[in-house]
């Protein structure tokens, strides 16, 4: 066998690597997501790993932060969602003053809807998060000329959490800002019975 | 039984070579649509619900939760202007103007996103605490000692990152509107 056969005789090998290097990474990119232990629903539920309503999180400060790149101008709390009890609500008043913010991810972090105050109607933010079959059963009930009175958000997955942030301009106004926070409600809801 | 041989080592390496592409492109950050302004590196796709999978797997390894894109964006800086790292070792001036918005925040953390211990309890400067000259313009010193006027303490001989957050950015709803926008400057000053 001389070095020109060697070399020939190579290539099917080094093909096999790349095809299977390229294969392992759009698997393992795409699984991150699956398998990821400290996911963001992984980090918030260790401030409390139970309970419904929402959940203050403790002022971002050196050591005792839950989340990379937390703004600790910002009193943030969650609320977290499982579909499987009915649909679930959240509901705030809003000042029309002072930043507030929605946003409703997945397990994984993934937005799905987000909302401020600057875009709330009637001087209240009041979403309704569904699955398709309580959307049917919620459309059911409405009345025939009326608008729906709450948004609806059909959900991408049943489990998730809403984060809540409130923004303190300055580092005294952070209690009222958690004040702001603690306001929301957030409750799952047994869809009427017809 | 050589050919299997074979077979199973072209496994093992394209295994490991894969996994190694994916921890690399996975380090170095949100991967695809970043918009770039001066220092600053923005990914408004990240907020959004057409966040790509590299995206998306960057964030449940890190555990961040981003701005979503109806709220704001981030634009976060690990080099000053001249393209050196932002280091404790040296002093800086972040200054200039500030894309549209309701508010900003301008926090520094360490390269992993977390805050760094200081005397001052300083972690942040916002649109309404920032002292401002008579045309409204700002100056912000970033040093490891003390500065008079405002001050963002930073730890000698450690790098760290800046992060400008935009709430109710008037530009966060397409990102076309953040190319080209203008971010403050990040000059270095005195280095030891």
């Amino acid at each position: 066998m001389n070095f020109h056969d060697r070399l020939l005789g190579t290539i099917p090998f080094i093909a096999a690597i790349f095809v299977i290097a390229g294969i392992v990474h759009i698997v393992s990119v795409l699984a991150m997501p699956a398998v990821a232990p400290q996911d963001a629903l992984t980090r918030l539920a260790v401030v409390a790993p139970q309970g419904e309503g929402v959940v203050l999180l403790p002022p971002a400060s050196p050591g005792r932060e839950i989340m990379p790149y937390e703004d600790p101008s910002v009193a943030l709390g969650f609320c977290r969602f499982d579909l499987s009890q009915g649909l679930y609500r959240v509901r705030t008043n809003i000042d029309g003053e002072h930043f507030i913010a929605l946003s409703f991810h997945t397990r994984s972090g993934r937005v799905f809807y987000a909302t401020t105050d600057r875009s709330a109607l009637r001087g209240k933010i009041d979403v309704a998060i569904v699955n398709t079959g309580q959307l049917e059963a919620l459309e059911s009930n409405d009345p025939e000329d009326q608008p729906a009175p709450e948004l609806r958000l059909l959900a991408p997955a049943p489990t998730g959490f809403i984060l809540v942030r409130a923004l303190a301009e300055r580092p005294n106004e952070l209690p009222r800002a958690e004040a702001r926070v603690t306001a929301v409600t957030c409750a799952p809801e047994r869809p009427p019975q017809s | 039984m050589l050919a299997f041989l074979k077979g199973g080592l072209a496994a093992l390496i394209g295994i490991a070579l894969g996994l190694a592409v994916t921890f690399v492109t996975l380090e170095r950050g949100f991967g695809f649509g970043a918009v770039q302004a001066g220092p600053w590196t923005a990914w408004p796709r990240v907020g959004a619900s057409d966040i790509d999978p590299y995206a998306r797997a960057v964030l449940s390894r890190t555990g961040e939760i981003p701005l979503a894109a109806a709220q704001g964006i981030a634009f976060y800086a690990r080099n000053d202007e001249s393209g050196a790292p932002l280091s404790g070792s040296c002093d800086y001036v972040i200054s200039g103007a500030v894309p549209a918005s309701r508010f900003w925040t301008l926090t520094l953390t360490d390269p992993n996103g977390r805050l760094l211990e200081n005397a001052a309890h300083r972690y942040a400067f916002t649109s309404a605490e920032v002292l401002r000259r008579g045309d409204n313009s700002f100056a912000i010193a970033v040093a490891s000692g003390a500065r008079p006027g405002n001050w963002l303490p930073s730890e000698t001989g450690r790098r760290f990152v800046l992060v400008l957050k935009l709430y109710d950015a008037i530009a966060s709803a397409s990102p076309s509107g953040l190319v080209g926008a203008t971010t403050p400057r990040i000059t270095r000053g005195r280095c030891w």
